[in-house]
């Protein structure tokens, strides 16, 4: 029996999934949040910025899912809980903090196991609300912990030379605006070929 | 047509949704914040400083920037804010005597940026309100660029070298104006971004009548205009050696000299100390003109060392506190190396004015072409208490907790507040 969630999906405005514009409008959330947050080291930031952050970042992405999907208020919700309860644990709120170490190998490899936890808790979450959207919705768990896997370990990696060649801690906020872009243009990229398939 | 209404309705719910998560997650901590202390003024026994410049900062241009910045001061335990009220040829201020002599009434992008509003009144009735001083501070001093509109409209303001340029080297006492060969990229376009600023600065004759009537107006304005607790004047208050050789001060040294020209040799002891004295004068003038309007007024004077100040600048402020025109000295001491930052705090001149006015240490908590790491800080702020010393003042706002500082902002708190929590 389909739910009345998918029975009243909306057919789509758009063609296909505007992946660019989930690209960009990932960053401009990650971007605002920075009015509200400061980027710091993990223990720095706890539960109530891990739910602005991600408040932000769920709302401007569903601003986009708003043009598939009915409903798409959930995505906010299906994006700030795990990142309220990731940022209120040991692990912290990923996507705003910087590693402590300046070693790039082990930026590099912490970012790829971070971002993989990061990204299959998330997608985790989010995959409540795309289960019924598509068949092997169960892909998105996957796709997201491979995108931030991908987008943290470089987004690190670039920080930690742009910090030490300028000296300034800025440099960690460009390297986490290169992950939110890259996870943003990976994760743009398989729902459009996912929505495609539907 | 049913179908844009429901992209729109489903829109307007997610921002909904959204704000309202805001709004609930922000606001009891708006709500709920402990009242600020109330009124700073009196005796300060340990200075907690910061300089608020507009230079590579964005403090005073922001809309609720200074409110935010001088709560986060007050929170830290800072008691004392520097904000700039002279800077290249601007004030950052409305002024009715700017606006005569120089033709703007304050820094244009200031006005744009802040739609006009007062900044100055904003920093008194915010700082007041939380527990912290205010002591306007004339960064430039006699110091402004060669291009600026006061520079234009009055070009036989100006001083002179021998060669007739009215322009000439600054000198910085950490030579930080040198271009590293060994630095990065990044490292080395910054410093000849530097460079080739600071040798676009001209400097106004401090003996020039007109000259006197500006910047001391200025400074009386501002003690009239605004309930601070005193003004400062810094190391541009003075006049590069090699200057002077402008008709006016020439005529002058004429007239007091029988008729002797001043000589060629701009490090001759007499012609310096004769210049030095004409500029302590100026300075009598100045402190006398202002206690008059408010004897409780302190006037605060941010100098480099002496020896420096006197050879580069022509600044006595030795003979400054000798003649009891300083109440209070905050020492530049811009150092990296802690043997070099501790020979600074024993030098004579320090020695002889802590004897007389309370005596606190500049430190550079960073600048764009120099970061400082907040472990040096720690360390400088325990020499300079372990030493007695009246307390610190940290150049500047911007690096004491930003994006522009080695470490997390975070940290940097953390750091600044331990620091302070002892006293």
């Amino acid at each position: 029996m389909k739910s009345s969630f998918s029975q009243t999906k909306i057919k789509p405005f758009f063609a296909q999934f505007d992946w660019l514009s989930w690209t960009v409008v990932t960053l401009v959330g990650f971007v605002l949040s920075l009015v509200w947050l400061e980027i710091g080291e993990p223990p720095d930031l706890g539960t109530l910025q891990g739910t602005i952050g991600g408040t932000l970042i769920g709302l401007s992405q569903a601003l986009i899912l708003s043009r598939w999907f009915p409903q798409a208020w959930l995505w906010i919700l299906a994006t700030l809980i795990p990142w309220g309860l990731l940022a209120g644990s040991q692990l912290g709120a990923i996507g705003w903090v910087a590693p402590r170490t300046e070693l790039l190998s082990v930026r590099l490899t912490t970012g790829i196991l971070l971002g993989g936890i990061t990204g299959t808790w998330i997608g985790l979450w989010q995959w409540f609300i795309l289960r019924e959207k598509f068949p092997k919705s169960y892909l998105w768990i996957m796709i997201s912990g491979v995108s931030w896997a991908v987008g943290l370990s470089i987004g690190w990696l670039v920080g930690g030379i742009v910090r030490s060649q300028t000296h300034f801690f800025l440099g960690e906020v460009v390297g986490l605006g290169i992950t939110w872009t890259l996870v943003g243009l990976q994760t743009g990229l398989a729902l459009r070929l996912l929505l495609r398939k539907d | 047509m049913r179908q844009h209404f429901s992209v729109w309705r489903n829109s307007l719910i997610c921002l909904g949704l959204a704000f309202l998560i805001l709004f609930l997650a922000l606001v009891p901590g708006i709500i709920f914040q402990p009242s600020p202390s109330i009124a700073a003024s009196g005796t300060i026994r340990e200075r907690r400083g910061v300089w608020l410049t507009n230079v590579a900062s964005a403090v005073l241009f922001m809309p609720g920037s200074v409110n935010h910045a001088i709560k986060q001061l007050s929170t830290l335990h800072f008691n004392t804010v520097y904000p700039v009220v002279w800077n290249r040829g601007h004030t950052f201020y409305p002024s009715r005597l700017a606006q005569q002599m120089i033709g703007q009434e304050q820094d244009p992008l200031l006005s744009w940026m802040r739609w006009k509003s007062d900044v100055l009144d904003v920093i008194v009735k915010e700082s007041h309100q939380r527990g912290l001083q205010v002591i306007p501070w004339f960064e430039y001093g006699l110091m402004i660029p060669k291009n600026s509109l006061l520079a234009k409209e009055h070009p036989d303001w100006l001083t002179q070298s021998q060669q007739g340029t009215t322009n000439t080297a600054y000198q910085d006492e950490l030579g930080t104006n040198k271009i590293e060969k060994s630095g990065n990229l990044i490292t080395r376009w910054r410093q000849a971004a530097y460079q080739k600023r600071v040798n676009q600065l001209a400097w106004l004759n401090p003996f020039h009548p007109e000259v006197q009537q500006l910047i001391k107006g200025l400074i009386l304005e501002v003690v009239m205009q605004y309930h601070v607790d005193g003004v400062q004047l810094d190391d541009h208050f003075g006049l590069p050696v090699e200057l002077g050789y402008d008709p006016l001060t020439i005529e002058l040294y004429q007239r007091e000299h029988h008729g002797k020209k001043p000589p060629n040799n701009p490090k001759d002891p007499e012609w310096m100390r004769w210049r030095a004295a004409k500029l302590t004068a100026f300075m009598e003038d100045i402190v006398t003109s202002l206690k008059l309007i408010n004897p409780d007024s302190i006037i605060s004077l941010s100098p480099n060392s002496h020896g420096f100040s006197y050879q580069n600048y022509l600044q006595d402020w030795k003979g400054w506190v000798r003649q009891n025109l300083v109440d209070e000295l905050v020492l530049q001491v811009y150092r990296n190396d802690l043997d070099s930052f501790q020979r600074e705090l024993t030098q004579p001149a320090v020695q002889f004015a802590r004897q007389k006015i309370p005596v606190s240490i500049g430190l550079l908590s960073g600048t764009l072409n120099n970061t400082v790491p907040i472990k040096q800080l720690q360390e400088q702020v325990k020499i300079v208490k372990e030493r007695g010393f009246n307390g610190t003042s940290f150049f500047y706002w911007e690096s004491l907790w930003s994006y522009f500082s080695p470490e997390s902002p975070y940290k940097r708190r953390q750091g600044f507040k331990s620091m302070f929590e002892e006293s």
